[in-house]
C-alpha cells in the first residue's frame, strides 16, 4: 500500500519542482511551476473559478436530492426495488459516450428541453453552447447521477435502529422534529462523508467535462482537473500539471480540515460518549 | 506489536522501493549501452541492409511485435486483415494488435514513453509527429533500411523527415483541407465554388445566402477546424511563413494577429458562419449538425478525410469538393497537403529491423494496398492509388477534395504550429472572437503574450 | 378526517412524487434505448421518443465488434475484472478500516491524514509513478494493477466510508463481545460485520460499477483488444473520420448497463435489511 500509494503520491510532489515533461528525465526547477500558475497563467484562475462554481452548483444539490429521495425509498411498500433501481440507472452509466451524446443531443438548439421550454414560450437557448449556461448544464448531468450518495444514505438509513423512532413517537415528536433530531444526528457521519467527498469528487472533476464539452465553449467548462490532465498529457508538462494538482490537493486540504472542525459540532459517531 | 509491523512494512516497503530504482536506472543504463553500438553496427551495415530489406529477416527465430493504432471499424478490420497476411507469409512473426478509439490514445502514449514500454509500431497524430521526432521516441527509418521507392521524394520530405533528412515517421496518405459543397444549395442560391475565388467574394456569397433562406449559412464552421483552416490559412496567405516555425520563430506581429481576428469577427458579424454557440455541441462533428443533416449549408471546412462522413449524412444531396478561398495579393496561397496521420518504430523497440519489414509490406505490397484501400485516407503512393482506384474504393469525392487540395503549393505548416499547445492556444483565440468575449485587439494582445512565453520555453 | 386516511394521503403523494421525478430521471435513458432503433438521421435530426421503425439490428451488429471478438469475450473480460477486484477490495478495505476506527496505535492519526490525502490528489497525476510501478512488477496489459490496488486497499475511498459506518456502531458491542471471550477477529467477523452488511454491500456495488464503468485506466493498463473490457469496447469504433453508427453504440450501452441493474436490484435487499431488523439498542 504505501509503495502504490504514497510512492507516486511522493512521486508527484516531486515532479511539481521540475520540468518533467514524462519524456525526458526531469530537472529540479524549484517552485517556479507554483509561481508561473499564480503569476502567470490567466488560465489557471479561470479554471478554478469554473471549478468552484461547479462545486458549489453540484455538492448541495446532489446531497440534498439523494438525501430527499433516500428518505422517500426508505420504506418496503411494493415496487419501491423497482423505483430505486429507476433512481440509480442514471448513476450506473458514468461518464460514458453514449451519455455525452445524449446530453448533448437533448440540451442543442433543436433538442427536446428547447423543444419542452418553446411550448412555454421561451426563446431557444444554447445551452451547451453558450459561455454562460454550459457549467450549469454540465452542473445538471452531474446532479442527475446522484445515486451514490442515495445508496450510501439508503445503507445509514438502515443504521439507525427503530427503537430511536419510537421512544422518540411516545414522547410526542412529530415526523419533522424525529428527521431534525434523530435521522440526521444519527446518520451524520455518512452525511459528512458524502459532503467531504462530492466536494473533493468535484474539484477534481474531469470526466463530464473531459466527454461532454471538452472544457468549451471559451474555456467556461475548463476545470481544473481538465487542465492539469491537458498540460501533463497533451502538452507534454507534466511538472506543471503535478504542480496545478498540488494546488487542488490544498484546496481540498483547506477544505476538509474547516469541515472537519466543524464536525464535533454536528457530526455524531456511535463510538463516542 | 503493531508498531513494529509498520516498521518492518515500512522497511520492507523502502527496500522494494529502493530496488525497483536501483532496477530502473540498471535497466536504463544497459538499455543506453545497448544501443550506441548497435546503432554504429546499423549504420555500416545499411547498404548492405538496403538490398535485403524487402526479404524477410534471416532469422526465423520467433519475433513478438506490438503495432497500435486508433480509428474506426473499416480501419480496424482492414489493419488486422493486413496483419493477418503479413504473418501467413512470415509464421516466425506474431503482430500483437492494439487498437482503440482516439480517446486517450495519445495520452496512453506519453504514458509509455514516460515508462519505455511503448509498441514497437503505433499510429502517429500527424500535430504530434513533431514532437515525437523531438523527444526521441522515434526511430530512423532511413538508417533502418526502409523503402521509399514507390513514394514521391518530395513528399516524403515534407512529411515525415522533421528536417532531419531521415525518414523518422511513414505518411499513411494523402490529405489537406476540403471545402466540402451542397451543390445543390450552391447552385440555387448562385454560387459558383468550382473556380478560384478571393475572401472578398466568399463575405458576398455570405450574405447571399441569407438573404436567400434565413435559416441557411454559407459555411458551417466548428472552431476546431475554423482554426485550422481559416485562421492559420489566413496567416500563412498573409506573411508565407507558419505562425511558429521549427526553429520556435514567432512569425506574426500582434498587428497582424489583430488584423486576422477583425476577419474572423467579420466572419461572425456578417453571419458568414453559423453562430459559435450553435455549434458548440456538435465540437468537430459537423454531421451530426441537423442542419448539415437538413442540407442548410452551402459548405463545410475540413479535412479530405471528412469528406465521406459529410457526405454521408445525407444522401439525397449532390455534392463536390470546391475551391479554397484566397487573399488579394497574397504572398502564398496558404493551403497545402499533408497527411492525415504517420505510422512509426519506437526508438526503443528491440525488433527495429522486423518492425521495418512490416511496414515495407504495409506501405509497398500490392496486397496491403488491397486490403487497406483508403481506411487511412488516400493512399500514399500512386501504385496504392491506382490499386484502390481500380477496387473502385476510392469515394469520388474524397479523391476530388484531395485533388483540389493538391493543386495549391502552399508549405505545410506541420511542426510546432501544429502541436497541441500553440493550436489550443489559437483555438481559443479564436473561440474568444467568434464568442465576442474579446476584441480582436485583446484577442491578439492574449496570443501574442501566449505564444510568445511558449516560444521562449521551449527555446 | 381521521389519522388513518391522513396517512394514507400522504403516503400516496409521496409515492406519487417518486414515480413523476422518476419518470422524468429516467426520461433520457428511455430515450436512448429508443435510439437504439432510430438512423443517425433520426437520432440528430428529431426529438421524436419512438423510433420510425423497428429492428435488433444494432443489437446484432454492435455485438459482433471487430476482429472476431464479440461482446461475449468482453463482458467475460470484465467479470474477470471486477468480481475479482470488488471482493478484494471489500475484504481489505474492511479490514483496514475496522484498524483505524477501533484501535489506538500510534501515528494514527498521522496514517489516517495520509490516507485522507492520497484521496485529494487528482487520479490523472498518479498515472505515471503507478504504471511505472507496475511495469518493474510486470503486471502491465492485464488485470494485475487492479487486483493488487484492490488487495493492498488503496482505495482509500472504501476504507474511509466504511471508518465512517463503523463509527456509527457504538462501542458497547465490541466490548460485550470480549467479555463474552471473543477475540478482535471474531468481534469483527461476528459482532460487526453482520451490522455493517449494508456498508459492505455499497462499497462492493460502487467499485463493481466503478470499476466496471473505468475506462482510463482500463486503457493504460490493458494493451490487447483480447483482454479488453466492456467499457473499452464500447469505444472501439468511435473515430471521428470514420461513420459511427450510433444505434449500434446506444444498443451496446444499454445492453452493457444491465449487469449493474441487475446486479443492483438484487442486492438491494441487503440496504434494506440492517440494523433496524437486529434488534440494536441505541
Amino acid at each position: 500500500m504505501l509503495l502504490l500509494q504514497v510512492y507516486p503520491f511522493i512521486t508527484s510532489f516531486y515532479y511539481s519542482l521540475t520540468d518533467y515533461n514524462a519524456l525526458a528525465e526531469p530537472h529540479f526547477s524549484g517552485l517556479s511551476n507554483y509561481v508561473r500558475l499564480f503569476t502567470k497563467d490567466k488560465e489557471f484562475f479561470k479554471s478554478l473559478a469554473a471549478t468552484l462554481k461547479y462545486t458549489v452548483y453540484t455538492v448541495p444539490f446532489k446531497i440534498i436530492m439523494s438525501l430527499f429521495i433516500a428518505m422517500l425509498l426508505n420504506n418496503s411498500r411494493k415496487g419501491i426495488g423497482a423505483l430505486r433501481t429507476i433512481y440509480y440507472l442514471p448513476s450506473l452509466f458514468g461518464g460514458s459516450m453514449a451519455v455525452s451524446i445524449l446530453w448533448k443531443i437533448m440540451f442543442m438548439d433543436d433538442g427536446m428541453i428547447n423543444a419542452f421550454l418553446h411550448k412555454f414560450g421561451f426563446e431557444t437557448i444554447s445551452f451547451l453552447g453558450n459561455p454562460a449556461t454550459a457549467l450549469p448544464t454540465l452542473s445538471s448531468l452531474e446532479v442527475w447521477q446522484f445515486g451514490s450518495s442515495m445508496v450510501m444514505f439508503l445503507a445509514a438509513l438502515k443504521q439507525v435502529p427503530s427503537s430511536l423512532y419510537e421512544a422518540a413517537k411516545i414522547d410526542g415528536a412529530g415526523k419533522v422534529r424525529s428527521f431534525f433530531s434523530i435521522t440526521i444526528p444519527q446518520i451524520s457521519p455518512i452525511i459528512f462523508f458524502c459532503i467531504i467527498m462530492q466536494t473533493i469528487n468535484a474539484l477534481q472533476n474531469f470526466t463530464s467535462a473531459f466527454v461532454v464539452t471538452q472544457g468549451g465553449p471559451v474555456k467556461s467548462t475548463y476545470m481544473l482537473g481538465l487542465k492539469l490532465y491537458n498540460d501533463g498529457f497533451l502538452y507534454y508538462k507534466m511538472g506543471y500539471a503535478s504542480a496545478t494538482s498540488w494546488v487542488i490537493f490544498g484546496l481540498v486540504l483547506v477544505f476538509t480540515v474547516t469541515l472537519f472542525g466543524t464536525s464535533k459540532f454536528w457530526v455524531f459517531y456511535g463510538d463516542e460518549d | 506489536m503493531k508498531r513494529k509491523k509498520l516498521l518492518a512494512l515500512l522497511v520492507s516497503a523502502v527496500t522494494v522501493m529502493s530496488a525497483l530504482a536501483g532496477c530502473g536506472s540498471n535497466a536504463s543504463s544497459s538499455t543506453a549501452t545497448d544501443t550506441a553500438p548497435a546503432a554504429e553496427t546499423k549504420t555500416e551495415s545499411t547498404e548492405a541492409a538496403t538490398e535485403e530489406a524487402a526479404e524477410p529477416a534471416e532469422s526465423s527465430e520467433p519475433v513478438t511485435l506490438r503495432f497500435s493504432w486508433w480509428g474506426g471499424d473499416a480501419r480496424h478490420e482492414a489493419t488486422l486483415a493486413v496483419i493477418d497476411a503479413y504473418q501467413k507469409l512470415h509464421p516466425n512473426v506474431t503482430i500483437e494488435p492494439e487498437y482503440s478509439s482516439y480517446d486517450g490514445y495519445s495520452e496512453k502514449k506519453t504514458t509509455e514513453f514516460a515508462s519505455g514500454t511503448a509498441p514497437d509500431i503505433f499510429q502517429i497524430e500527424t500535430g504530434l509527429g513533431p514532437e515525437y521526432y523531438n523527444q526521441g521516441v522515434l526511430y530512423n527509418l532511413t538508417e533502418g533500411g526502409m523503402d521509399f521507392s514507390e513514394f514521391d521524394a518530395n513528399f516524403l520530405v515534407q512529411n515525415g523527415q522533421f528536417g532531419s533528412g531521415s525518414q523518422y515517421a511513414m505518411p499513411t496518405g494523402q490529405a489537406g483541407t476540403a471545402l466540402i459543397v451542397n451543390k445543390d444549395l450552391a447552385d440555387a442560391v448562385g454560387i459558383d465554388l468550382s473556380k478560384p475565388y478571393t475572401w472578398d467574394q466568399f463575405f458576398e456569397w455570405g450574405k447571399m445566402v441569407r438573404d436567400y433562406d434565413k435559416d441557411c449559412y454559407l459555411l458551417s464552421a466548428n472552431t476546431s477546424y475554423a482554426t485550422a483552416f481559416i485562421l492559420r490559412a489566413w496567416c500563412r496567405q498573409m506573411n508565407g511563413k507558419p505562425i511558429v516555425d521549427a526553429d520556435m520563430n514567432l512569425n506574426m506581429t500582434e498587428e497582424q494577429f489583430k488584423e486576422a481576428f477583425e476577419f474572423i469577427k467579420r466572419l461572425y458579424d456578417e453571419e458568414v458562419c453559423a453562430p459559435a454557440a450553435y455549434k458548440a455541441p456538435f465540437g468537430d462533428q459537423d454531421q451530426e449538425d441537423p442542419n448539415w443533416i437538413a442540407g442548410k449549408y452551402v459548405a463545410s471546412i475540413g479535412y479530405t478525410s471528412s469528406a465521406d462522413v459529410l457526405s454521408a449524412a445525407n444522401d439525397s444531396i449532390n455534392y463536390m469538393a470546391g475551391q479554397l478561398p484566397l487573399r488579394d495579393g497574397g504572398v502564398s496561397d496558404g493551403w497545402f497537403n499533408d497527411c492525415p496521420q504517420y505510422i512509426g518504430v519506437y526508438a526503443k523497440s528491440e525488433h527495429p529491423k522486423e518492425a521495418i519489414d512490416f511496414l515495407n509490406f504495409f506501405f509497398n505490397s500490392d496486397e496491403a494496398a488491397a486490403i487497406l484501400g483508403t481506411v487511412r485516407s488516400v493512399p500514399p503512393t500512386v501504385k496504392a492509388q491506382v490499386i484502390c482506384a481500380e477496387n473502385g474504393v476510392l469515394n469520388p469525392l474524397t479523391k476530388e477534395s484531395v485533388t483540389v487540395s493538391m493543386q495549391y503549393n502552399g508549405q505545410s505548416d506541420g511542426g510546432p504550429t501544429t502541436g497541441s499547445e500553440v493550436t489550443a492556444i489559437l483555438t481559443d483565440a479564436y473561440e474568444n472572437v467568434a464568442y465576442g468575449t474579446l476584441s480582436p485587439e485583446e484577442a491578439a494582445a492574449e496570443t501574442m503574450e501566449l505564444l510568445q512565453d511558449y516560444v521562449d520555453t521551449h527555446k | 378526517m381521521d389519522k388513518k386516511t391522513k396517512k394514507k394521503i400522504r403516503s400516496i403523494v409521496s409515492y406519487l412524487v417518486l414515480v413523476v421525478i422518476g419518470i422524468i430521471m429516467i426520461y433520457p435513458l428511455i430515450w436512448m434505448f429508443f435510439a437504439s432503433f432510430k438512423t443517425n438521421e433520426e437520432i440528430y435530426g428529431s426529438i421524436a421518443l419512438l423510433p420510425s421503425s423497428y429492428s435488433f439490428e444494432a443489437f446484432r451488429n454492435g455485438w459482433n465488434a471487430i476482429g472476431g471478438n464479440t461482446y461475449a469475450v468482453f463482458f467475460k473480460n470484465s467479470f474477470l475484472l471486477v468480481i475479482p477486484t470488488t471482493i478484494l477490495t471489500v475484504v481489505s478495505s474492511t479490514l483496514v478500516a475496522y484498524g483505524f476506527a477501533r484501535f489506538n496505535f500510534r501515528g494514527k492519526k498521522l496514517a489516517f491524514s495520509l490516507l485522507l490525502s492520497t484521496l485529494m490528489l487528482p487520479n490523472a497525476i498518479l498515472i505515471i509513478p503507478r504504471y511505472s510501478i507496475f511495469r518493474s512488477l510486470n503486471v502491465l496489459d492485464g488485470y494485475g494493477p487492479f487486483y493488487l490496488m484492490a488487495a493492498f486497499a488503496c482505495y482509500p475511498f472504501f476504507t474511509y466510508m466504511l471508518v465512517q459506518f463503523m463509527r456509527g456502531l457504538p462501542r458497547e458491542l465490541d466490548e460485550s463481545a470480549y467479555i463474552d471471550g471473543c477475540g478482535t477477529f471474531r468481534t469483527l467477523i461476528q459482532i460487526l460485520l453482520p451490522l455493517l452488511k449494508p456498508a459492505m454491500f455499497s462499497a462492493g456495488l460502487f467499485q463493481f460499477l466503478w470499476t466496471y464503468n473505468d475506462y482510463f485506466n482500463s486503457l493504460i493498463y490493458i494493451n490487447t483488444v483480447k483482454k479488453f473490457t466492456v467499457s473499452l469496447a464500447l469505444r472501439l469504433s468511435l473515430d471521428s473520420e470514420t461513420i459511427v453508427v450510433w444505434k449500434n453504440v446506444m444498443a451496446m450501452s444499454c445492453l452493457a448497463v444491465l449487469p449493474v441493474v441487475v446486479l443492483f436490484f438484487f442486492c438491494q435487499k441487503y440496504f434494506v435489511e440492517g440494523i433496524a431488523t437486529s434488534g440494536l439498542k441505541g
